[in-house]
């Protein structure tokens, strides 16, 4: 909540590939308690565009997304959000624990942090 | 075709002497062949080369030529066009950012109100949803 709020202030970019639309739907889809409408569905989609944090990968994204993949053994739609970061010099912030223990080259390692080990001070 | 821009002048076209012209073009073989401090970059229309002007330090320009590993225009070229397309992506419209997250917000209250908190990990779903893909992809048969 913190991280989107500094970013509907500018003071931080949110970016992500475009995949992030069919995890989120994945997401609500297949969540364990709530049945979400299509209302609410399509709020959700809605929000998300309007939000403009996802996008397509560069053609530099990709090729650095394929190598990531190879060097680290993750699939590719681990690595194209760590190809965004990477290409980008930026955070890839995640909840996923076991993302973060398959990362193995210190490149990945520099670009990927814990939801929980985030410090937002600014 | 090859041609330099320079600034403030219409690109100016230099034939290659004695070579096919749409060859791809190495930096310090070009640098030998116009007699220019010259790097070429080229995009994914190999056809087509721009030269663009690099000045570097003397200095720097040792260092380079030391490290003869380094493919020093592509390096340059894949700095170019990443910087291309950053500064092509649009802008933020950040009433829209805004508008968005209130929407969102809104669709989280009502589901709270309706079904109360729910200790629900989205990232373990979305990792099992990957993890299926993944494995889907290690079973594609192998050419032999």
């Amino acid at each position: 909540m913190r991280l989107k709020e500094l970013f509907e202030k500018g003071r931080i970019d949110l970016e992500a590939p475009s995949l992030l639309g069919y995890e989120v739907a994945s997401a609500l889809r297949f969540h364990p308690k709530v049945k979400v409408t299509l209302k609410q569905f399509r709020a959700v989609t809605e929000a998300l565009a309007d939000m403009q944090i996802m996008r397509e990968p560069t053609h530099l994204e990709w090729l650095t997304a394929f190598r990531l993949s190879l060097d680290n053994a993750i699939s590719v739609y681990d690595a194209i959000y760590l190809g965004f970061a990477v290409s980008r010099q930026s955070k890839m912030v995640t909840a996923d624990i076991s993302l973060l223990s398959k990362a193995r080259s210190p490149r990945v390692k520099g670009s990927v942090l814990g939801l929980t080990d985030l410090t937002l001070s600014i | 075709m090859v041609s330099e821009f320079t600034e403030g002048s219409n690109p100016r076209v230099l034939e290659p002497r004695g070579s096919d012209s749409d060859a791809p073009l190495d930096g310090i073989r070009d640098r030998q062949r116009y007699g220019l401090d010259i790097l070429s970059i080229y995009g994914p229309e190999v056809k087509q080369l721009a030269l663009v002007t690099v000045r570097v330090p003397e200095y720097l320009r040792k260092e380079m030529r030391k490290l003869r590993s380094v493919n020093w225009s592509a390096l340059l070229r894949e700095a170019i066009q990443t910087r291309v397309e950053l500064e092509q992506q649009v802008t933020k419209d950040m009433e829209r950012v805004r508008r968005g997250s209130r929407r969102a917000d809104a669709v989280r209250r009502e589901i709270r109100r309706r079904h109360g908190y729910i200790d629900f990990d989205s990232a373990e779903t979305i990792r099992y949803w990957r993890e299926r893909r993944s494995r889907g992809i290690s079973r594609t048969p192998q050419l032999h």
